[in-house]
């Protein structure tokens, strides 16, 4: 069945993240993960920082550590536009785990910090270091 | 200096040309709004009656020896600074050259950056996105508008001039397409947007950056590219020259020898 697949199109301000055949993809809106399969309903949702999930139209898995923005799909064409995408090549494994380090020095001597962006700094580390560890 | 141009103008040519797509999405899913700026008021796209103070963002360059990059986008803010009255008028300048020229014809500048990283890096986009969005929304400005080089080719940019704020969604575009009624939004149609004009204002920023510095780079290489070919000329010429002079001398030094010579014998 040739409509297993749909296209998938990843644009950052910098350059062109991915673009092609993918089967399924799992990613982290504002409101929780969702999954798209082929077919879909037309959509637009917004992204929260978080791991992005690829299963491409050979069967293969990609994972990408991406900013916030946006998802959109329609007529079996998706795009998801994003400030940063990076692969699990990309990530900067010692920066990652410098800026975790950061963040859980933060959280623990709590006064005077801005816990909720220490918490976010925290978080983004952690997804780098998971995708990178994959 | 020529072949430094050209490898910069590569990759800030590339630079651009990648930011495009992903600013005219952005741009269609802004136009799929239509009719939300008027049903969700966000103070980023609100429409004031009266315009008291009009801002402009304008983007010139830190270095010289580009050919006419910042005299035609000079001449383009006078333009604009002349329309609309001096004293209505608020700049925002990115470059040393902008900043220069205003300062010293009397021009009220806002806000201004210097020595902006060509890479173009989040931080320093964000301090310019803030700064705007907060005087807008303070009032200090009622409309900004961005005026940058759009990168064509090397030899050619376009000066353009551009509404930034309040952010506004293509008009006209009644028979053309806008996500259906049947969209579904994640979250809601209003949470988006408030994601969406921030992001869709940065873009606008990012994008106006790129395009300015592959056409600066461009301006620069064709610059040093004349400036190489009239170095060559002129080398050739002075040669000729040069060996003309030296002939010259030879010869009249051989007539003086031989003419002591013949004296001398006899």
């Amino acid at each position: 069945m040739a409509d297993q697949n749909y296209t998938l199109d990843i644009m950052t301000p910098m350059k062109s993240a991915f673009k092609g055949d993918v089967r399924t993809l799992i990613a982290r809106g504002t409101d929780g993960y969702f999954g798209v399969l082929a077919n879909h309903a037309p959509m637009l949702a917004a992204l929260d920082f978080g791991p992005l999930h690829l299963r491409t139209a050979d069967g293969a898995d990609k994972w990408f550590a991406v900013s916030s923005g946006f998802f959109e799909v329609r007529g079996n064409k998706a795009a998801i536009l994003v400030e940063t995408c990076e692969s699990k090549d990309e990530i900067d494994v010692e920066r990652a785990r410098k800026a975790k380090e950061r963040a859980e020095e933060r959280l623990k001597n709590r006064d005077n910090v801005d816990i909720r962006r220490a918490e976010a700094a925290l978080l983004r580390a952690l997804i780098r270091l998971n995708i990178a560890s994959r | 200096m020529k072949m430094i141009a050209a490898a910069r103008l590569r990759k800030a040519e590339e630079r651009a040309m990648m930011a495009r797509p992903y600013a005219d999405r952005l741009q269609s899913f802004l136009d799929g709004f239509t009719i939300s700026p008027e049903n969700v008021p966000h103070p980023l796209a609100e429409t004031r009656g009266t315009i008291r103070k009009r801002g402009l963002l304008l983007i010139t360059s830190d270095r010289g020896l580009c050919g006419s990059y910042n005299g035609n986008i000079l001449r383009e803010a006078d333009n604009w600074l002349n329309a609309n009255g001096r004293d209505n008028c608020l700049f925002y300048i990115i470059g040393k050259k902008g900043v220069n020229y205003y300062k010293r014809r009397g021009g009220n500048i806002k806000y201004s950056m210097l020595d902006i990283d060509q890479t173009i890096n989040h931080k320093q986009i964000k301090e310019i996105t803030d700064t705007l969005a907060a005087d807008f929304i303070a009032g200090e400005v009622d409309e900004v508008n961005v005026l940058y080089s759009k990168y064509v080719s090397p030899a050619v940019c376009k000066q353009t001039n551009i509404p930034l704020l309040p952010i506004q969604s293509a008009e006209s575009e009644t028979e053309h397409k806008g996500p259906a009624a049947d969209f579904i939004y994640q979250p809601s149609s209003e949470a988006l947007l408030e994601i969406l004009f921030p992001k869709y204002l940065y873009t606008r920023i990012i994008t106006s950056l790129a395009e300015s510095f592959a056409s600066e780079q461009g301006q620069r290489m064709v610059a040093m590219t004349n400036a190489t070919d009239n170095a060559e000329e002129m080398v050739r010429l002075l040669t000729l020259k040069y060996n003309n002079a030296r002939q010259t001398a030879i010869t009249k030094e051989l007539l003086e020898i031989v003419g002591g010579a013949e004296a001398l014998e006899k």
